[in-house]
């Protein structure tokens, strides 16, 4: 069955709307640590996702099995039958759109070469790391009149490495075509970041002036972005609520959702219910511009959609920072004392509707003196606001890296960027 | 699961043409999702899933491969990849993996029976129990946004392998999960309350959801209204059962996988500070002994064999204090020489088995909890927490309090605000000087893996105490 069957099938049932994908991928990764593959593997699916609204009572389902799908739609109706309607569902996108095509690019590579590559460019440090070869396609068909389908690819790799236990480094290449893959790049900033922190000493609290690098900020708007996202927002489950067109960052942070991105990872034709991608400023010099919106919650908010269904909950496609006019080098030397700190894990909410937080810095974290990096670190964590983190952006660089990892899920492009006055908190004993 | 035992078969012996040790999985899984937003129904559906996959050793070399396309011809296909992947790595490995030796299991077929069908009981029940739970959230207390979920799932599993072995099970799930805003004046707080067990519908009997999110939400709105500032001298910490369990997962639990300590998970999850010469040296106080036990009936982390087969058992991670076993998957426990224990575990057909938690927690000890509170001068109780976190090396770990309370000359005097206790490992087990009997296991889901495998586990034990403590970080 076709996404199309699928709809028509369930407009005969009696459906008020309907969306049906129906995508196929392969995936190949190998794994690697300690200059060592641990693994290979290849994932190959078909699978189906359908949503149905029958009188606002919205169902969903994905399956693998398709030669399954007249008893999936029987137990789809008989699910919605019984179910209690949801007012605030206002329905999906009316097409048909021209849609603009996101080139698919040549992934064509010898996995084990490239892997064979960072090995010796670890030299004398241990590498460990993913590297990922996708490809996909998909179609959609809504009740709306919308039929159309997408392609993607992506290369991915990410590598951490270690120049002894507690030195490390961390970078990533993301590209949808093998011209912008860089693995070399990406293992030469990596060493070079886990060379510098050897023999690190433990860092003091205090409130510091950070200049954040690409990688680590990255980790950081994946977690501020999910936050524009209306579910997020209706769930009370958001720092930015109530915020539209209030500054909630410094005039320097320009923020887009840019589905369109040429070589984003998260860019496609059209979102879950088949709006074309588009480009959105969410936050403009620091004013809060826009909710991220389906069709649906846009109504709810008397405005239009930003393409960015998720059919239930919104969400962002590739997050874009604005690019200012800093080099790193400038950042640097226009600090007396500060922190440089390469990349962060494990961030969590104390209170999401405030925005308090804490995250941990791993692999290069130095001091700054006198303009330049000093004594590595160890042992730190950053506890503080997204609101005050946004709002206290001194500088935002000119170098922008994209930027996709187990850390950082939404594909992303920023630059380093300098944050004053960022709390850091350590270990009582 | 005949016709997809007899392409488990097939695809078994197309492995074992090139491969050294082959095995092979199957699994057909039936969820049903039940969302709701502020208290109204949002979304209902189920997913169904199932698929093969295969994992080979060639040359010492690990391949894998799944798909959900059974047919034959694919089958062949996909086997042959996982073996030529493997074949292509061997060239790119510093030495052959090999698996630790374990018994072989030939016939094991085990089920988890459920007193209340899952499948008994409709969607309609199922949505009205969570619509009277957020109702039942008392009138004094304010919520500023809600969002709560009830799944069930019922797991098959088909494992062979190459030695003989051949491994069905049968696994109901249950979980609740609640995301909580409560508001008083100007200032907010929130709960995450999550239940979880591998049995049918009874648990939520069991559960009582409506007087859990009662008391905790009661609770927030106390500590909104009463709380006070958290005095930063050292002070005696007593831990709940909430706190123990979180602590004994992140870090006990996650430093003591083997795979972690050998560098595997290094560029993700991360490595260990424990290495293995640091077993049979102290860690805690004499009073620690903690453990990770699969076997725990319906506990949410429940099972009898693991995904390479491996029969099941408690493990003690700390006993009395000294750094006793880590976890172990058959390649871990190979490149140490010694047997698995059973601590491989993948969250779908789709995903490798890697070394895992199931349900970690400290065992009790002779105190009780009241006897803790009176024994106690000066001090804080730190009952439940929000925000937490830890290093890559799981040593530096910080809890955010969502229920804690000043203690002087014996009693609970009022609640405090985000107490915040940031601590090495180190330091919080070895400060520990007394041990309660007041045994709870919370359920939550451990991430873990390359790509990510959420999978259910248990994490608990009893109140315990913690000498001459500092409380730090922001008021």
């Amino acid at each position: 069955m076709n996404p199309d069957e699928v709809v028509q099938a369930c407009l005969e049932r009696g459906a008020d709307d309907v969306v049906c994908h129906v995508g196929t991928t392969t995936r190949k990764q190998i794994r690697f640590a300690n200059n060592e593959i641990i693994a290979s593997k290849l994932w190959d699916s078909v699978s189906a996702s359908i949503f149905m609204v029958k009188d606002k009572r919205i169902v969903v389902t994905s399956i693998n099995d398709l030669l399954q799908m007249d008893a999936t739609l029987d137990e789809l109706f008989k699910l919605a039958r019984v179910l209690e309607p949801n007012e605030e569902y206002y329905g999906i996108a009316k097409g048909p759109f021209k849609y603009r095509a996101v080139p698919v690019g040549d992934t064509s590579i010898v996995e084990e070469d490239v892997i064979r590559d960072v090995f010796s460019l670890a030299d004398e440090c241990r590498a460990a790391g993913v590297l990922y070869n996708t490809s996909g396609s998909e179609e959609v068909a809504t009740s709306s009149g919308i039929v159309s389908n997408d392609e993607g690819s992506a290369l991915e790799l990410s590598v951490r490495m270690f120049a002894d236990k507690q030195a490390s480094g961390h970078a990533v290449s993301c590209a949808r075509d093998l011209r912008n893959f860089d693995p070399e790049g990406a293992c030469t900033r990596a060493k070079e970041i886990a060379l510098q922190s050897r023999n690190a000493i433990t860092g003091e609290e205090g409130k510091y002036d950070i200049i954040f690098s690409p990688l680590c900020f990255a980790n950081l708007l994946d977690h501020m972005m999910i936050h524009t996202s209306a579910f997020y927002i209706d769930s009370g489950l958001s720092f930015l609520k109530d915020k539209i067109g209030d500054k909630v960052a410094s005039d320097m942070v320009t923020l887009y959702d840019d589905g369109t991105h040429p070589e984003g990872l998260g860019s496609g034709r059209y979102d879950e219910e088949g709006v074309p991608c588009q480009k959105t400023a969410v936050i403009k010099e620091g004013i809060l511009q826009t909710y991220l919106h389906n069709t649906s919650t846009a109504k709810k908010y008397k405005t239009s959609t930003t393409a960015n269904a998720g059919l239930i909950a919104p969400s962002p496609t590739n997050v874009v920072l604005e690019e200012g006019d800093y080099s790193f080098d400038e950042m640097l030397s226009s600090l007396k004392d500060g922190m440089y700190v390469t990349n962060t894990w494990y961030t969590r909410y104390q209170n999401y509707s405030t925005g308090e937080f804490s995250t941990i810095p791993r692999d290069g974290m130095f001091l700054i003196k006198d303009g330049e990096l000093s004594t590595p670190l160890k042992g730190i964590r950053i506890s503080e606001n997204m609101l005050n983190m946004l709002s206290n952006v001194a500088a935002v660089g000119n170098d922008t890296e994209h930027i996709q990892w187990w850390e950082a899920e939404t594909p992303t492009f920023t630059p380093h960027v300098l944050i004053k006055d960022v709390r850091i908190t350590r270990s009582t004993g | 699961m005949i016709i997809i035992k007899d392409i488990c078969t097939f695809a078994l012996s197309r492995a074992q043409d090139a491969a050294q040790y082959a095995e092979v999985k199957t699994e057909k899984s039936f969820r049903n999702e039940y969302v709701l937003k502020n208290g109204k129904p949002e979304v209902s559906g189920f997913d169904k899933s199932y698929g093969f996959s295969v994992r080979v050793l060639v040359n010492g070399a690990l391949g894998f491969a799944s798909t959900n396309n059974l047919e034959k011809d694919n089958v062949k296909r996909v086997v042959k990849s996982a073996c030529s992947m493997a074949k292509s790595a061997s060239f790119l490995i510093n030495s052959p993996i090999v698996l630790s030796e374990e018994k072989v299991h030939p016939a094991v077929d085990y089920e988890v029976k459920q007193k209340i069908m899952l499948g008994d009981i409709g969607p309609e029940e199922k949505v009205a129990m969570l619509k009277e739970v957020h109702d039942s959230v008392p009138n004094d207390v304010t919520l500023d946004g809600s969002y709560m979920e009830l799944y069930d799932a019922v797991t098959e599993k088909l494992f062979i392998n190459s030695e003989g072995s051949s491994i069905f099970s049968k696994i109901p799930h249950i979980g609740f999960f609640g995301f909580f805003t409560v508001k008083e004046g100007s200032d907010s707080a929130q709960a995450m309350l999550q239940k979880g067990a591998a049995k049918g519908w009874e648990a939520t009997k069991e559960w009582d959801l409506h007087s859990y999110v009662q008391t905790e939400l009661s609770i927030l709105k106390d500590v909104l209204q009463k709380g006070k500032k958290t005095p930063t001298e050292n002070m005696d910490i007593i831990c709940g059962p909430e706190v123990t369990g979180i602590a004994a997962h992140e870090s006990c639990g996650h430093p003591y996988e083997a795979d972690r300590i050998l560098g595997r998970e290094a560029a993700q999850a991360g490595e260990s500070f424990v290495s293995p010469d640091m077993l049979g040296t102290k860690i805690g106080s004499e009073h620690v002994t903690l453990v990770d036990d699969p076997t725990l009936e319906n506990s949410y982390g429940f099972y009898l064999y693991d995904d390479e087969g491996v029969k099941a058992r408690k493990r003690y991670l700390i006993k009395e204090g000294i750094i006793n076993e880590l976890l172990h998957n058959r390649e871990t426990a190979g490149k140490m020489g010694i047997d698995s224990n059973g601590s491989a575990r993948c969250n779908n057909y789709n995903r490798e088995p890697i070394v895992r938690m199931a349900n970690t927690f400290v065992e009790k000890g002779d105190w009780n909890r009241d006897e803790l509170i009176s024994e106690t001068k000066k001090g804080v109780l730190i009952n439940s927490f929000t925000e937490w976190n830890i290093d890559d090396r799981r040593y530096n770990q910080r809890y955010v309090s969502r229920e804690a309370y000043y203690i002087e000359n014996g009693e609970i005097k009022y609640p405090l605000k985000r107490a915040v206790l940031e601590v090495t490992t180190p330091k919080f087990w070895s400060s520990v000087d007394a041990v309660a009997d007041d045994i709870v296991l919370f359920s939550g889901n451990c991430g873990k893996g390359e790509p990510m495998q959420g999978i259910p586990v248990d994490m608990g034990g009893p109140s315990i105490r913690l000498h001459n403590i500092k409380l730090g970080g922001t008021q």
